[in-house]
């Protein structure tokens, strides 16, 4: 009787196998479409096998190289010592100390005005996130650190990315200025991190994951796709207060004519990439008589399309396409105006060149603010990242991504302060960089003092 | 006195032509280094040089492929040719459905894919009329392609005059611009006149003049004002009208009909060569303008495909008026209805992963409400690219299922009244593969005499 039991099972195994192999045939050399079940399994493993193939995947798992990594951040500090060319116009500059982040390397440093490493961290990211379950942890990455930000005592907010996986948004990690992680929030955080300069000191931050099934009123997307997300974490223990969607938020404003337009063919899972976040704090929403308070401005790339987010209403307020080209770094003003780092990214076949662009929201009206006549520079472009950081005296600092410079700005579009590091292999990008004043900075620093 | 004394006369020739070998072998050198450049180091080159190579490369690897030759050769499709006798025989097989009573009766045209011809059917699915013109008949030497790519010829769309006479469009698989261009052939299949222009998709005759609505495209390599944000080259589509004898009498740049329109920064964005993707064109006749207040007669309708847009064209002022995006998805063959309606064709397209199938919907586009017509119990439906549609007099709608191998008509109430399926299995074997085009015309509206027809009259003869 068992034996017949036994029997009959592996018959019917057999049988469920076969369907499996014969359906799998008629899916990838026929195309005929399988139940979705096994449609989206079969999608998956070709997928992988692909992907596998290229050499993107390794099947032990993701093992950050430390000897590697040490002899490129070895290379990246005698770089850095070494080859980096600095021309600084001493009276001109808001002086201070530059935070830089890089690509490819988890290395920052805090350098000084002429150059010279004042503090570095260096905290891996299986570090931060030994378990890391919220990334998938048998893809090769570029890890990336997209942003940083210094607290006076030393303490570093991290954002990770990695580079060839998707979701590429890694997390936020808090670590002291010896580098030892305080807390790690294990979500996809990308791009972009605002602090509070008053009150709680929350911690702004974007998040995406992966939808598989059509979203209701928005079948006309392409699945899975990536969604976006605007969270605030507690800056001290690094958890969740608040998450906003932004397609939901878009979807019931008056701005739903966003989520359909026609995205990069190649894109069309990602369809927002918002890049930036920033929120309009009290003392600079005077300067905005059209937004309130508290407010969110986040730059969304793959639309060139900015919007103003309210946390509590989850609803869009404002928003708007211009003649920029897959934009980063929106920010506010007290001029009143919204300045951004346009990339016009990807468009090689234009020769267009990037630049930083001030708007103003009410007439919608830009002005080139850099490189402008007197600036005297001629190529200055990054396809992908880029970002600036509108300094308290009115200068600009830009960091421009993939060509490896940094350029402090004064009103007019001068060049006061530039910092250039050679090309070199891995490290292609400073993905960062934010100023700090010296009587910011209160710890005592672990490489030159103060 | 020795000649030797005498200095030589300098060879300036031999100067020149070492110089100029010089100069010759220092552009080599260039272009040499460039080539390195480009094909070790993958570094960007000089503008032409780099067009050149990445030219170069792709004429390489397309030749390689077997997708280039000299000699254009299509299939022999004619009357007595074995592929002619081998369709008749699988178009007999063919099933059809056909409910009398509410069906609108007629003559159903038919288009496929891989065949030059078109075939006229009665209600049983009989075939009693077949055009058929082979593309190098209609334009022996066609300078408005590239003569040079193999490509799989077929008539996406068709128009029928009551004396038998029909205009064809022609589209091309493998080759870009996949326009093909415009014939007139009379009942016999003998050749009027051609718009030798890359003219795709669809067409459209005004019934009160007779002047001809159609799509043209043609790379545009650099941005003109306000089209910046597009990447250039791109594919640019153009409304063209012609007069009845097939003169251009003038033509719309569908890119620049959006610059200045308040719906350029929304649908002006982005990436992509084949950015457009028109597919369709109609025009608002006055009769039908009444039911559609926001619109003036002889405004046109397009829908842009690769955008999931529909737009309205004003012809005198070459401007967007209203454009739409909505629940569809690379949608075809959006038409006015009586309703105050649009009705189009939505394919839902290239969503593999839970694949549901394509409809067809209704739009107001007063309310911007959507109505599903068909299916309406789910039936199996769809096809993710292709499909066409086109509205009859008495309101039922001629469905071309496109690669669902079905030419279908249903009522306004989404009832499937008469269907023509291809037998699947064989369609391998005869490689059609999608239906391109159905429509019906009534029978008092041709005034020829289908030639399969007059075979019926002779057999009742004989048979007297």
């Amino acid at each position: 009787m068992f034996n017949r039991v036994l029997l009959a099972l592996s018959l019917l195994s057999g049988l469920l196998l076969c369907y499996i192999a014969v359906a799998f045939v008629l899916y990838h050399h026929y195309k005929v479409e399988p139940p979705a079940v096994l449609a989206r399994a079969f999608q998956g493993g070709i997928t992988y096998y692909q992907e596998w193939q290229r050499g993107h995947i390794s099947v032990l798992g993701e093992k950050e190289d430390r000897g590697k990594q040490q002899s490129l951040s070895k290379r990246l500090e005698t770089m850095i010592n070494t080859k980096r060319r600095v021309q600084w116009e001493v009276d001109q500059t808001y002086d201070g100390y530059t935070l830089m982040t890089y690509k490819n390397h988890t290395g920052i440093f805090l350098i000084d005005m002429k150059g010279d490493i004042v503090h570095s961290w260096d905290v891996p990211f299986k570090k931060a996130f030994p378990i890391a379950d919220h990334v998938h942890k048998m893809v090769k990455v570029v890890m990336v650190v997209e942003d940083a930000h210094l607290y006076p005592n030393g303490d570093l907010l991290i954002q990770y990315g990695g580079l060839n996986d998707t979701p590429h948004g890694y997390g936020v990690a808090r670590v002291d200025k010896d580098g030892k992680v305080i807390w790690a929030h294990a979500d996809n955080n990308h791009h972009d991190l605002y602090i509070e300069p008053e009150g709680q000191g929350y911690i702004y931050t974007l998040s995406h994951h992966i939808i598989q099934d059509p979203i209701p009123g928005l079948e006309h997307m392409d699945y899975p796709s990536l969604m976006d997300y605007v969270v605030k974490l507690d800056p001290n223990t690094g958890e969740e207060v608040e998450r906003v969607s932004i397609t939901e938020a878009l979807q019931k404003s008056p701005y739903a004519k966003y989520l359909k337009l026609k995205v990069e063919d190649e894109e069309i899972w990602d369809y927002f990439h918002t890049n930036s976040v920033e929120k309009l704090e009290p003392s600079m929403a005077k300067f905005f008589p059209m937004f309130k308070e508290g407010q969110i401005l986040v730059s969304i790339r793959n639309l060139d399309l900015l919007i103003m987010l309210e946390m509590d209403t989850k609803n869009v307020t404002w928003a708007t396409q211009g003649s920029w080209i897959r934009q980063h770094s929106a920010q506010f003003t007290p001029e009143g105006k919204i300045i951004l780092f346009d990339n016009r990214g990807a468009n090689t076949a234009n020769m267009e060149l990037s630049r930083v662009l001030a708007l103003d929201p009410e007439t919608k009206k830009v002005s080139v603010l850099f490189p402008t006549p007197s600036s005297d520079v001629r190529a200055f472009y990054t396809k992908a990242h880029g970002r600036v950081q509108r300094l308290p005296n009115g200068n600009l600092l830009v960091a421009e991504g993939l060509s490896v410079r940094v350029w402090e700005v004064a009103p007019g579009g001068k060049v006061v302060w530039r910092y250039a590091l050679p090309p070199m292999a891995g490290i292609d990008a400073i993905l960062s960089a934010t100023r700090y004043t010296k009587d910011y900075i209160q710890f005592t620093p672990n490489r030159k003092g103060l | 006195m020795d000649e030797n004394a005498h200095p030589t006369p300098p060879d300036r020739l031999g100067q020149l032509a070492l110089a100029f070998s010089l100069l010759a072998s220092l552009a080599l050198l260039i272009v040499g280094g460039a080539a390195i450049m480009h094909f070790v180091f993958k570094q960007p080159v000089y503008g032409p040089l780099q067009e050149a190579f990445v030219g170069g490369k792709e004429l390489y690897r397309e030749y390689m492929s077997g997708n280039l030759s000299m000699e254009f050769t299509e299939p022999d499709d004619s009357d007595n040719s074995e592929m002619n006798k081998k369709m008749q025989r699988y178009m007999a097989n063919a099933k059809v459905t056909w409910d009398k009573e509410k069906s609108f009766d007629g003559y159903t045209l038919l288009a496929v894919r891989m065949r030059t011809a078109v075939y006229m059917l009665d209600m049983d699915g009989k075939v009693v009329h077949r055009w058929y013109m082979p593309f190098r008949k209609a334009f022996p030497n066609p300078e408005h392609v590239h003569s040079w790519v193999k490509v799989q010829m077929k008539i996406t769309n068709f128009h029928l005059y009551p004396n038998g006479d029909m205009l064809i469009i022609y589209s091309a698989l493998g080759d870009t611009p996949y326009g093909y261009g415009m014939a007139k052939i009379d009942k016999d299949s003998n050749l009027i006149w051609t718009y030798p222009q890359t003219a795709h998709h669809d067409l459209y005759v005004a019934p009160n003049n007779g002047e001809i609505y159609a799509l043209i495209q043609y790379f545009q390599r650099k941005p003109t004002p306000g089209l910046e944000k597009l990447y250039f080259p791109v594919l640019m589509d153009y409304i063209v009208k012609l007069s009845p004898e097939g003169k251009e009498l003038w033509r719309i740049s569908i890119g620049e009909a959006f610059v200045g329109t308040p719906y350029q920064s929304e649908y002006l964005i982005r990436k992509g060569w084949d950015y457009f993707h028109t597919n369709t064109i109609s025009r608002l006749e006055p009769e039908m303008a009444k039911y559609f207040p926001m619109f003036k007669e002889g405004q046109l309708l397009i829908s842009i495909r690769n955008l999931n847009a529909l737009a309205v064209i004003d012809p005198d002022t070459k401007k967007v008026v209203w454009a739409a995006r909505g629940n569809w998805k690379w949608q075809h063959a959006a038409c006015f209805t009586k309703n105050g309606t649009i009705v189009m064709f939505d394919n839902k397209g290239l969503q593999r992963v839970g694949k549901k199938g394509s409809r067809v919907l209704e739009l107001n586009p007063k309310t911007m409400e959507t109505r599903q017509i068909y299916p309406t119990k789910g039936e199996r439906f769809g096809t993710r690219i292709y499909g066409r549609l086109h509205m009859l007099p008495n309101g039922n709608i001629m469905i071309a299922e496109g690669e669902g191998l079905r030419a279908l008509e249903i009522t306004s109430g989404g009832e499937l009244v008469w269907s023509y399926a291809f037998a699947k299995k064989r369609s391998s074997v005869m490689k059609i593969s999608a239906v391109m085009s159905a429509t019906r015309y009534p029978k008092d509206y041709i005034t020829f005499k289908p030639d399969k027809l007059q075979d019926k009259g002779d057999m009742k003869a004989a048979a007297k």
